[in-house]
């Protein structure tokens, strides 16, 4: 079932356990076997004989993809490809947890990870065709639709001129995290990518960044064509060099959480920080920022074990109590899921778009 | 339509190890996959069939360990599998091979439509497909890059070397694809989950309608490979330079023969 490069993967890793360090779920949970160290070794024994069951099933899904692994290794070892396998791998021999096929059966029903069947978001008035489409995610949409009614506001503040299309299908994203990158996956790409196209859209602008993410990096490999991919950070971040936002400014502290794929996978880490700076504020850096960036937990992992993505965002905070900072802020809405239910006593989050639009 | 796609399970390391006494790559207990040409083979039968309808039958000749590709031919939307493993077919060579997966196939049953890749990475002769087509009879095109069903038969356009030859060929015909012809599509965890654990279906030569034992296998195979080994690493060479440059490698190409 492994590919070679799976395998080769698998087998690069030279046992430093470095990677305990960076690990946002060992850091919480203490158990090796959520170090992906042990999730290779695990690999490299299913390649030679020793079958899947139950608890290495259970091994592969208590893990973020949150890449912070594949960015630290000495050897070059990419933990995510073969953890997407072992996915499909659980999947395959129906070894995977209860809790993760529930999830799958939303998706099914639903068509997002939380089985809601009306969007939070206020659509009303948008069209569904023009040059740009705002492409916001089932996590805006359904878990924090503050986010996108921030960055629509914006957007109209700036008098930009958008789409928004109320049924918006799935990314692939949520999908690609549970069962590797399978057919379906692709299947579900190619429904966005046909809805994007039947938007005339000559640019889409994306609010979550595991969905930028996939547009970016598997998208065209699945032959799945896209029109201009920006995040809306960036987007965002340029409307207000051209001045045509104009954030009142307001002196204080902050700390700024880089979410994983934006900061990894998308390599983007200033367009966020010019905006704090061109609303006033002075950016205290959390230790791990940029691309060492502590993940928080994503969305996905918090419906199918909520109680580990509880504990890594409140690890998340912990970072943040080493700063002088009591206000975090993140770009992404699966940040926003995470981190704002888990603020402690004296500590503030906002997301980096409702912060501007109250400025704007 | 009735679509019969070969495809082959090849070494998916380039560390093989060859039988002295036969010139045979020892295939068991290697890494294996698909080969990557009948990948792209099994979408375009799978295509068709989303098109036109019909059913996708899959078949390989080789050790048991290939019912893995069968698998996973099922979970990309193929309706049945068949692997071709039995000791007196194997150490074929092209003639061999391409015989008893003529056999094989009239053996499942009729076929409107055989598709194959163009060549297999292992072997790379590009020769099995054609040779297939030879022995039942049928018309063939290789090097297909385009194929579309039209009235009796198919539309082929074949990639050939200096030309795009368009032909029409009536059913049964066999086709043998160039890459990137489709993208080929990945497996399916859905259709896994529906097929559950799908007979894939295991036989021999003695479900051949010819089994005389001498037409097959290393017996059969009029060719035998004596070595394999790759090329020596000469790196002398010289440098030319200057507007004589191309005429001197022409005479420098006939003194060799080349040209």
């Amino acid at each position: 079932m492994y590919s070679e490069k799976a395998r080769k993967n698998a087998d690069a890793c030279r046992f430093c356990w470095m990677c305990r360090h960076l690990c946002p779920v060992q850091l919480v949970t203490g158990k090796e076997t959520n170090t992906p160290r042990a999730k290779g070794l695990q690999v490299s024994m299913m390649e030679r004989g020793m079958k899947m069951d139950a608890a290495s099933a259970r091994t592969m899904y208590e893990c973020m993809l949150c890449g912070a692994c594949t960015n630290d290794c000495a050897t070059g070892f990419d933990p995510l490809i073969f953890i997407r396998v072992g996915r499909t791998e659980a999947m395959l021999e129906d070894l995977a947890p209860d809790e993760v096929k529930q999830v799958l059966d939303r998706i099914e029903r639903t068509g997002n990870i939380y089985g809601a069947r009306e969007v939070r978001v206020k659509l009303d008035g948008i069209p569904e065709m023009g040059d740009n489409l705002l492409w916001l995610g089932e996590c805006a949409r359904y878990a924090v639709p503050e986010t996108a009614d921030a960055l629509i506001s914006l957007l109209n503040k700036a008098q930009v001129p958008f789409a928004a299309l109320k049924d918006e299908p799935a990314s692939g994203s949520s999908l690609g995290d549970l069962m590797g990158f399978v057919e379906d996956v692709r299947a579900q790409a190619q429904r966005a990518g046909e809805a994007i196209r039947g938007s005339g859209a000559k640019r889409v602008i994306v609010l979550d960044s595991y969905d930028a993410a996939l547009m970016r990096h598997e998208y065209k490999d699945w032959g799945v064509d896209l029109p201009e991919v920006v995040t809306a950070t960036s987007f965002v971040a340029e409307l207000v060099r051209q001045g045509k936002l104009v954030p009142r400014q307001e002196a204080g502290v902050v700390t700024y959480h880089d979410g994983s794929r934006l900061a990894r996978d998308l390599d983007e880490h200033e367009p966020a920080r010019e905006l704090l700076r061109a609303m006033g504020y002075e950016l205290h850096e959390m230790w791990q920022n940029r691309r060492l960036a502590k993940c928080c937990g994503s969305s996905v992992a918090g419906q199918f074990m909520p109680e580990i993505r509880q504990k890594v965002a409140e690890n998340r905070w912990a970072d943040v109590r080493r700063t002088d900072a009591r206000l975090l802020v993140a770009a992404c809405p699966q940040s926003t899921e995470a981190l704002q239910s888990t603020a402690p006593e004296g500590y503030k989050y906002q997301d980096l778009f409702v912060l501007l639009n109250k400025r704007v | 339509m009735n679509i019969f796609v070969c495809i082959k399970q090849v070494p998916a390391t380039n560390k093989v190890q060859v039988d002295e006494k036969t010139g045979v790559l020892k295939r068991s207990g290697v890494m294996s996959k698909m080969n990557p040409y009948d990948l792209f083979a099994l979408e375009t039968a799978l295509r068709l069939k989303a098109e036109h309808g019909g059913k996708v039958t899959v078949g390989t000749m080789g050790p048991p360990q290939a019912q893995a590709i069968i698998r996973e031919a099922y979970m990309m939307g193929a309706d049945e599998g068949y692997v071709f493993s039995d000791r007196r077919l194997g150490g074929a060579d092209v003639l061999a091979t391409s015989y008893t997966l003529s056999q094989a196939i009239q053996s499942v049953g009729d076929f409107d439509l055989i598709l194959c890749g163009k060549q297999t990475t292992d072997g790379d002769t590009a020769q099995v497909g054609p040779a297939i087509a030879e022995h039942m009879g049928i018309p063939h095109a290789a090097w297909v890059t385009k194929l579309t069903l039209s009235g009796d038969g198919v539309d082929a356009e074949q990639q050939l070397q200096d030309v795009i030859e368009t032909v029409h060929m009536p059913f049964p015909c066999l086709v043998t694809v160039e890459q990137d012809i489709f993208m080929p599509r990945l497996p399916s965890l859905k259709i896994a989950r529906e097929i559950g654990n799908k007979e894939i279906h295991i036989q021999g030569l003695d479900s051949f309608l010819d089994t005389d034992e001498s037409h097959y296998g290393l017996t059969g195979s009029p060719t035998q490979v004596e070595r394999i080994f790759p090329p020596d690493n000469d790196t002398e060479h010289e440098m030319w330079e200057g507007p004589d440059s191309a005429e001197r490698l022409h005479q420098q190409l006939k003194k060799w023969k080349f040209v």
